[in-house]
């Protein structure tokens, strides 16, 4: 008999860095901090020919939130809704596992095409004082606060890697999604540029749940 | 050089891909499978190798690629650069935008 057990997310930079852990320039407090957030599953869904205005009732109705129009993130509860592409997002699920996935792609059939994408993207959280010093060395976005402000989002290249950059709180906070075969790249050009500000590792979520 | 996306936004050229003539959308049309006269040879022949060089506006597409993956056509200066316009090359009803 095929296992079809639905298998857990497992952390896209397990080894490369330990929770508490402090790296780069060590006196005073930490410039920045950065955390994967690990035991989230994320979905992508379109929608079908002329059913976005059916899709986005629906997923009202599901998690109370709207699907964006335009590059911008919504969140209510572990959900959040990120926009992708005219009629296309990522709903991004912070507990529950892949279940939530297959609950989504049933709930959604006939108005969307829904894939999940838990294993295809590492999501990373970075904050702290010195978050835009270190991401003005490889974002070609405006990330100043007047024009890029918590909520808003953009899929663009960082240090060449394909990446969605999103504002996640005014602390300032950020998030980057990227795609897990390119995560030991992305981290040696993260922690490189982070370096001469001091880095904490944190954690977000729970590495042994998914 | 900076592209303004329409659904994203400014961004840099290195973002796009460059596709060609935006005026060229329309492939000659001769019947399959059947033999090109003189005058389907001479359409085929424009369609495939000639391109206008303007010294002013040009047409052309640019895929976002390491954006939106939306296909743009873009208005662009051929002596300047400069992007005097940029829109979706799909109309807004085949996008599904809610």
């Amino acid at each position: 008999m095929v296992d079809v057990s639905i298998p857990p997310v497992v952390s896209a930079l397990a080894g490369l860095a330990t929770a508490g852990q402090r790296l780069g320039f060590k006196d005073g407090e930490a410039g920045v901090q950065i955390a994967e957030l690990t035991g989230v599953a994320i979905a992508s869904i379109a929608a079908r020919k002329g059913l976005a205005d059916d899709l986005s009732a629906k997923v009202q109705t599901l998690f109370g939130l709207p699907l964006p129009s335009e590059p911008k993130r919504v969140a209510a509860g572990d959900v959040s809704i990120i926009w992708s592409a005219p009629g296309q997002w990522l709903v991004v699920f912070e507990s529950g596992g892949r279940q939530r996935v297959s609950d989504l792609t049933a709930a959604l059939r006939g108005l969307a095409s829904t894939t999940d994408q838990s294993d295809s993207r590492a999501i990373i959280e970075i904050s702290g004082p010195r978050v835009r010093d270190v991401l003005a060395k490889g974002v070609m976005v405006d990330l100043h606060p007047s024009v890029f402000a918590p909520g808003n989002t953009a899929i663009t290249l960082v240090a060449h890697v394909g990446a969605q950059l999103t504002c996640i709180d005014a602390a300032p906070v950020y998030q980057l999604m990227v795609p897990r075969s390119f995560c030991l790249s992305f981290w040696d050009w993260l922690i490189s540029s982070a370096e001469e500000y001091g880095i904490s590792i944190g954690a977000k979520g729970d590495p042994k749940k998914g | 050089m900076r592209i303004v996306c329409p659904f994203c936004g400014a961004r840099d050229a290195q973002e796009f891909s460059y596709l060609g003539d935006a005026s060229l959308q329309q492939r000659p049309d001769t019947p399959a499978g059947a033999p090109l006269d003189d005058a389907a040879h001479a359409a085929w022949h424009d369609y495939v190798y000639l391109r206008e060089n303007p010294p002013g506006e040009h047409t052309e597409f640019w895929y976002h690629a390491s954006g939106c993956r939306q296909w743009l056509k873009v208005t662009r200066h051929m002596r300047t650069h400069a992007i005097s316009n940029v829109e979706a090359a799909r109309p807004s009803s085949l996008r599904g935008a809610a």
